[in-house]
């Protein structure tokens, strides 16, 4: 047994770049994920307080208990969160890592085959291959842990200062650590077992005999001379040279295709998110401080006009400008979505910039005004007489168009785009209204604190409604997407660092495997620089490939998965930020291939 | 008949940390146009040192080389030596080295790729080049479809194509049957015949010497024996006797 462990060492020795690149891809996978997890933890243990202290503020203790629990149910969403990166982690890590056994695996076959000439069984070449795996992945999860303690909490400290992930300074959970460290050298070294077990295939002296092409007939070979005019002679010589070895690559080359959609849709998915939660607030709160919408205690009842005039007032009191849109829920009838009134002296100077000219000659309950959309689509202009029907009204009624208004650049909904004044409400207890109830959206112009109050008081009267203040909106909007953004970049590029050792792995092992040809290109007269740019001109097709159909594919899933979900207005255009990135990652390590490059075509 | 490669003390040394070996010390030797040049010698003789500095593959440390009369002061360094291949010399290796992923008509092709020669150029010379060595339905087969002898022949038309004032081959038939190696040897001398190409071979075998107009033998480095082939007929037994001339030296010493 230890002969055979000395074999590995002796393996070991000459594949440093092969055992390098295993090493770096584990230690960044188990890097990664403790790290992760200990961000989990801190943000776990910190959420629990902050929900805690914040609900002391309401006295209300069943309030208080459903509320607690709405919350912490939420978070529980983020453990899945990381659990599903952690899980996307390990298994592309362990793809990567598995090429590169399957590389050093190639190299030795030869010699594993004479061992078995000599009596040695798969079983035995296994464990020298499973040894291997093991020192390699001792090592590096070792190693891992090591810089992990060390930078750990100065790295996550950092990011909490920018992000705000959790309260407080972090504090190394060392059950996750160990763990975590545990598991990610369990994980891999089972994945390698059973790799290990399925790849001793054929009997030595089909290693001995085994040819590299098959056997086919091709159609003329000299067909594609004139491409020779497009790409140059050693772009087509390239081109020739790699094509017959487009299977060896081709696994690589996938994984490079699947990474880069991943990374573009998840990219995209984030500009989404942006840009939909965004739009969404900024539909909701259409230019105010802050709002709410107060619904009837029962569905068919009304929300009685002097219960909004009482609220404006308070708000008043406290230096706070409350407008409103007042409305009736209708089915699809007449020419409005639903009836809805507002203060329309408020409105009008918060929302139109241009009046009819002669709007003091229309009386206040005769005036209307119409969004921006709607006034586009129905041709309607300043000055027009519009004939309104609505069930609540019981009749048509005319109106003039004294104002278009431009709130809300991302719904295209009929709702809100037609208000008259409130001159025009009439309450529940004296008019029948057809079983519609109503709402009442509020818009509070003023102190944050003072509308925070507002919200507070109103909840502890009993109305039942979600708070929205733009400047907590805001920072909390901006601290989550940039949370996610932040979380989502360190696991792609995390990735695309073991991708990117693969990718060199192959390409090194496919350059080496070509070195006989570029010989023979020399012999034949070819100068050196020639077959290195030959070389060169190989590994940026073999780049490009998986780049340039990865982003064509991320942009077809991502224009598929989101487009149809993105507001009124927004669009998903093409962005080459990540892509852009990728290259510039991959160019980064193609410098390492140099060496090698000089080296085969001397 | 016209001189188109000399060689004049030419030695090399190849020296490993403190050790120095001498491969070839004081070699000369000339080549004339559509000559057939045997190099013959035991193993560590010198031989294949010879033809790689003849093949501008490695630099002599000593001597004069000359081609077409010119003395070439860069014969075997950078960058004239890709030069000096890619225009006058021709290889043909023991074991073909051919590119496995192509053709045949690729691999025939691939020196006048690399020159830059126009498409109807390459189509033509390649479709010369196979019928010259009698393999032109094998155009479109991929080499490893072939057999030894087919494959010689395909690398000798590629070896050939350009048109190059020498072609070189190394133990050309060392992976061939006799009766396939006889008829690489008669394709040598057709193509002698028909282009006035002069060869140099290097070998060990005397049979596949007699074919030679001129002999060199070579033993520690050193030209030990020559034989010109006046006559039209082949004599191996010459040959061999030649050879075992050349080499006495050394058994004395065992």
């Amino acid at each position: 047994m230890g002969k055979l462990f000395q074999l590995g060492i002796s393996f070991l020795k000459h594949s440093k770049m092969l055992t390098f690149s295993a090493f770096f891809s584990i230690f960044i996978a188990c890097f990664l994920g403790v790290g992760l997890f200990q961000l989990s933890s801190n943000i776990d243990s910190s959420i629990r307080a902050a929900v805690m202290e914040e609900m002391q503020q309401y006295e209300d203790s069943e309030l208080y208990a459903s509320v607690l629990e709405e919350e912490l149910a939420g978070y529980q969403g983020m453990h899945y969160f990381f659990m599903i990166l952690y899980g996307l982690i390990i298994g592309i890590s362990s793809l990567f890592i598995l090429s590169i056994f399957h590389e050093l695996l190639k190299k030795y076959i030869r010699e594993m085959a004479i061992i078995r000439t000599f009596g040695g069984t798969t079983g035995q070449v296994n464990l020298i291959f499973l040894f291997l795996s093991v020192v390699i992945s001792f090592a590096a999860c070792l190693a891992a842990g090591i810089v992990a303690v060390s930078m750990d909490t100065f790295l996550l400290n950092y990011l909490n200062q920018k992000y705000e992930f959790f309260r407080g300074r972090m504090a190394i959970d060392w059950w996750m650590f160990f763990g975590m460290i545990f598991l990610t050298f369990l994980i891999l070294n089972v994945f390698l077992m059973i790799f290990f077990a399925f790849s001793q295939y054929g009997l030595p002296v089909e290693i001995f005999h085994r040819t590299e092409t098959g056997l086919r007939r091709r159609k003329d070979g000299l067909r594609f001379l004139n491409l020779r005019k497009i790409m140059g002679k050693n772009g087509y010589l390239a081109w020739k040279l790699l094509l017959p070895k487009w299977k060896q690559g081709l696994f690589i080359i996938l994984l490079i295709i699947c990474m880069t959609a991943f990374s573009y849709v998840g990219d995209s998915f984030m500009k989404l998110l942006s840009m939909n939660t965004y739009a969404y607030y900024e539909d909701l709160l259409k230019g105010a401080d802050g709002h709410c919408e107060l619904m009837p205690d029962m569905e068919d009842s009304m929300i009685a006009a002097e219960e909004v005039a009482l609220i404006r007032e308070r708000c008043k009191k406290k230096q706070v400008e409350c407008g409103y849109i007042h409305g009736v829920y209708e089915g699809q009838m007449g020419n409005a979505w639903g009836f809805y009134t507002t203060d329309l002296s408020y409105f009008k100077r918060h929302y139109i910039k241009e009046t009819y000219q002669n709007i003091s000659s229309v009386p206040v309950g005769q005036q209307i005004v119409v969004g921006k959309i709607l006034a586009e689509q129905e041709g309607y202009h300043l000055g027009e007489r519009i004939r309104l029907k609505s069930d609540y009204l019981k009749e048509e009624k005319e109106y003039t168009l004294v104002g278009i208004f431009d709130w809300s650049p991302y719904s295209i909904q009929k709702e809100y785009q037609i208000l008259v004044d409130q001159t025009n409400y009439r309450d529940s207890q004296e008019e029948e209204n057809n079983g519609n109830g109503n709402s009442v959206s509020l818009y509070f112009y003023g102190d944050c604190d003072a509308i925070q109050n507002i919200f507070i008081t109103l909840k502890q009267e009993g109305w039942s409604f979600t708070g929205y203040i733009s400047e907590k909106i805001w920072k909390n909007t901006e601290k989550q997407l940039g949370q996610m953004n932040i979380l989502s970049k360190i696991v792609i590029w995390g990735l695309m660092l073991v991708i990117a050792t693969g990718w060199l792995n192959s390409v090194r092992g496919m350059l080496i495997s070509g070195k006989r040809d570029y010989h023979v290109l020399r012999l034949l007269g070819a100068e050196q620089r020639c077959v290195q740019k030959i070389c060169n001109l190989q590994i940026k097709i073999y780049l490009l490939a998986g780049i340039v159909f990865g982003t064509i594919l991320g942009f077809a899933l991502a224009k598929e998965l989101w487009e149809k979900e993105l507001y009124y207005g927004l669009r998903l255009d093409m962005h080459l930020g990540s892509t852009l990135g990728i290259l510039l990652l991959f160019w980064l390590f193609s410098l390492l291939l140099r060496k090698t490059v000089r080296e085969v075509s001397k | 008949m016209k001189e188109i490669l000399r060689l004049e003390n030419i030695h090399k040394v190849y020296t490993t940390g403190k050790y120095a070996l001498e491969a070839l010390k004081g070699v000369s030797l000339s080549l004339h146009e559509g000559e057939v040049m045997v190099v013959m010698g035991g193993s560590g003789s010198g031989k294949s040192t010879l033809l790689h500095i003849i093949g501008a593959m490695t630099e002599a440390t000593e001597g004069g080389i000359y081609l077409d009369g010119k003395k070439e002061e860069r014969y075997g360094l950078e960058p004239d030596a890709t030069r000096i291949r890619a225009e006058n010399i021709g290889f043909i290796f023991q074991s073909f080295q051919l590119i496995t992923d192509f053709t045949v008509g690729e691999n025939v092709s691939l020196p006048l790729i690399l020159a830059g020669e126009s498409r109807k150029s390459i189509l033509k010379k390649t479709e010369e080049m196979l019928r010259l060595v009698k393999i032109e339905e094998k155009e479109n087969s991929p080499v490893l479809e072939l057999s030894g002898g087919q494959q010689q022949r395909v690398a000798i038309a590629r070896a050939l194509i350009h048109e190059p004032k020498i072609l070189l081959a190394d133990e050309p038939t060392g992976n061939l049957d006799s009766q396939t190696a006889e008829d690489i040897m008669r394709l040598f001398l057709e193509v002698r015949e028909k282009r006035g190409q002069s060869v140099i071979i290097v070998t060990h075998d005397p049979w596949i010497a007699s074919y030679a107009d001129r002999i060199i033998f070579l033993r520690d480095g050193r030209i030990t024996g020559k034989y010109e082939n006046s006559s039209q007929t082949r004599d191996v037994n010459e040959v061999m006797r030649r050879f075992r001339e050349s080499q006495a030296g050394k058994r004395r010493r065992v």
